[in-house]
């Protein structure tokens, strides 16, 4: 067992501890080395203080800042005039509340968070796509419905509802017994969006219905994305 | 021997016969891994129930019993993560594909879990967890020190004795409940599930609980020290507990659907809102 | 569930949302931000330890993102180039505030604040005994020099030199106070641990 005082070699536990900033990295010299071999209280610090290291890179980040972020950036470069905005086409989706950038543009983006759900079920899909082998499944036939996806002059509602359907048939055909139960929480979700909606439109400003109707897409993505697992055979 | 002894000494054979053909047709495979310090262990499972409960020491012990032939285990580890997967052989009904899991993992394994159907029952860790069921009930108890997030289409979640992490719990109509709950960020969202909180929001958390016609209903103590907004937009708003009114409301109070207020020294923010569900507040 | 990194949205991947934000594309800008957002929010709240700050400063990196993103030439990942952007925002906060970041001398006496050294009977080892909660609860409760140092080499994988240069100190100096965090953590885990144990 390691002498916590007195080490092997000619160095003590001070002499060793005193170093060990400039050398944990590298190990150090012979003397260093033989120390530490020796002595059981410097190892277990050493191996405390990798152990630290090791464990905060492992710190993956995982909290969000609040929508009030991206809501002060927005007001900052609308402020400046340094804002370029583009045509509805491509927006991004989903994942912010509807942001409204430059004049003229209240309320615009709200008719296309529909797409937001469907994006994020997209992404779902195609990460999901990506790990099928060479199966062919339903929810290859709702992929391959969801990658024609384009962000132009599209009709969201009615898109929307033949991407149900569609989830549906998927659903009935590896699943029946499930497709009651998914067909009455797809309904309980899209009246869900609807009414929150409805209440950003009445109140633009309202932030907490506009959290409510992301939260509502939320859901719909979720119960895609859980449908679409579903599918496996 | 008479008829009767004659015809009933065949019962005995024939229970035997039907119990070692039920036997026959389950299987229990049995898996045992050592990992190292923080180790992952991730199910994913079709029908059948998982249950993960804490081990003595730093193996994994996974039982899973097989309910047909047509469904196999596989068990895979790649340096610290174990994933234990069904998959189906042939084409498989509920029955027939149904997979019990039971897992012992070492309190410190962070879990993830997915499962269609069963119950998953997840006790006495503390890691990050991560359970996921189309109509599974979700049943997690005494985790400590750990994020829990959830997700459920209509199975019901039950949360109990979950402190100091994160909890996050979707479902789209399963009802959500949670008991002595408690941590820096607490949120449940449903479409029509009902929310039922019972606890002190301590902590000095954020606790939100949205939903759209589900009910909303917590119950606390006298002690407990929130800031609480509530709202319902086209349901309701009840509330029997003596709160201070706050000075400045976010938004427009309209008596009966709408709720601001303050308790001890509002330490926690509740924000509560349901479209078109009833909210009940409730002093325990 | 698997995260498509570089891909934002299906036909948008990083690369062309930052060519489109150099040209001032808001959607472009926004997918960027919805990419990154979290990575520079937890570095700024790892090294303020307050949640406020933190959000003020996310917020000013990604103004500055978007005033400066002309200039990224592509010579490093852009995910690195937004990180030392805002470790820069961090840094010229907490100058502003006087708080003083590093000792730039490299003190000879032992500081009686600092850690302890480790000498006597054995204890246990932290090794399979810590969590990220107590980790990040502990790296809060540095005091702001040690933490800085601490987040940006064994967090965000900063070396030295680097943060030599960024702190304007020593690579000694960077190194000792580094070992000097390490060992207060190492203080502070171990009395999470022990309180943990005397409440059950």
């Amino acid at each position: 067992m390691g002498k916590g005082v007195s080490g092997g070699g000619n160095m003590n536990c001070g002499e060793f501890q005193e170093s060990l900033a400039y050398i944990i990295d590298t190990g150090g010299n012979a003397k260093q080395k033989e120390h530490l071999k020796e002595c059981s209280v410097c190892s277990d610090l050493v191996s405390d203080l990798r152990y630290i290291a090791d464990q905060a890179k492992l710190l993956v980040p995982m909290l969000e800042p609040s929508s009030r972020v991206w809501d002060g950036i927005k007001t900052s470069l609308e402020q400046e005039g340094v804002v370029k905005n583009r045509t509805a086409r491509g927006r991004l989706l989903g994942i912010l509340p509807a942001s409204r950038w430059g004049p003229g543009t209240r309320g615009s983006g709200i008719w296309m968070l529909p797409i937001a759900a469907l994006v994020l079920v997209a992404v779902g899909l195609l990460a999901y796509r990506s790990t099928l082998s060479s199966r062919q499944t339903a929810s290859a036939e709702l992929s391959s419905s969801n990658s024609a996806l384009n962000f132009t002059n599209v009709d969201s509602d009615a898109m929307s509802d033949n991407q149900d359907q569609q989830l549906l048939a998927a659903i009935a055909a590896r699943a029946p017994e499930m497709r009651q139960s998914y067909e009455q929480d797809l309904r309980n979700v899209n009246a869900y969006i609807s009414d929150e909606r409805k209440s950003v439109d009445t109140d633009p400003d309202d932030e907490d219905a506009r959290q409510a109707l992301n939260e509502a897409y939320r859901e719909k993505a979720m119960l895609y994305e859980i449908a679409v697992q579903h599918s496996q055979p | 021997m008479s008829n009767i002894q004659r015809g009933a000494s065949w019962l005995p054979i024939a229970v035997l016969t039907l119990a070692s053909l039920m036997a026959s047709a389950e299987t229990k495979k049995q898996f045992h891994y050592t990992l190292g310090p923080h180790p992952n262990v991730n199910v994913f499972n079709q029908f059948g129930p998982v249950t993960v409960k804490p081990s003595d020491g730093t193996q994994v012990d996974v039982t899973a019993t097989l309910h047909s032939d047509k469904v196999e285990v596989d068990a895979t580890q790649r340096g610290n993560r174990l994933e234990l997967r069904t998959h189906f052989l042939q084409k498989a009904d509920s029955d027939q594909g149904k997979v019990d899991y039971e897992i012992r993992v070492p309190a410190d394994t962070a879990i993830s879990i997915r499962s269609a159907t069963g119950t998953i029952s997840v006790a006495d860790l503390h890691a990050d967890l991560l359970i996921e069921g189309d109509a599974a009930k979700i049943d997690v108890k005494r985790i400590s020190d750990a994020h829990v997030h959830a997700r459920s289409l209509n199975g019901p979640v039950n949360l109990e004795d979950i402190h100091n992490g994160h909890v996050e719990i979707t479902s789209v109509s399963g009802p959500v409940t949670l008991n002595k709950v408690d941590g820096s960020l607490v949120t449940a969202s449903t479409t029509s599930g009902k929310i039922v909180y019972r606890g002190d929001f301590s902590g000095g958390g954020d606790y939100a609980f949205t939903n759209h016609s589900g009910d909303i209903e917590v119950t606390l103590p006298a002690e407990a020290s929130v800031d609480i907004s509530a709202v319902s937009v086209s349901g309701a708003v009840d509330n029997d507990f003596p709160f201070q009114p706050t000075p400045h409301s976010p938004f427009p109070i309209t008596q009966g659907k709408s709720l601001v207020g303050t308790s001890n020294s509002g330490s926690s923010s509740v924000r509560l809102r349901s479209f078109s569900g009833k909210i009940r507040v409730k002093k325990q | 569930m698997t995260q498509a990194k570089k891909t934002l949205v299906p036909g948008l991947s990083e690369a062309e949302a930052i060519d489109r934000a150099k040209r001032g594309d808001a959607e472009s800008f926004e997918a960027l931000y919805a990419l990154h957002k979290r990575r520079v929010y937890s570095l700024c709240l790892r090294m303020t330890g307050n949640t406020a700050e933190a959000e003020d400063l996310t917020q000013e990196a990604f103004l500055q993102l978007y005033r400066k993103i002309a200039t990224f030439r592509g010579e490093s990942a852009f995910s690195t180039w937004l990180h030392r952007l805002a470790v820069n925002v961090v840094l010229m906060h907490l100058r502003k505030k006087g708080l003083p970041e590093v000792s730039l001398e490299e003190s000879l006496e032992p500081q009686e604040d600092g850690p302890k050294k480790d000498i006597g009977a054995r204890d246990n080892v932290l090794a399979g005994s810590i969590d990220r909660v107590n980790l990040e609860r502990a790296i809060e409760s540095l005091p702001p020099g040690y933490r800085i140092i601490f987040v940006l080499h064994d967090v965000e994988g900063y070396e030295h030199n680097e943060i030599a240069e960024i702190m304007g100190c020593s690579i000694g100096n960077s190194k000792s106070q580094l070992h000097k965090a390490r060992m207060k953590l190492r203080d502070l885990l171990k009395l999470s641990r022990t309180e943990k144990v005397a409440r059950t």
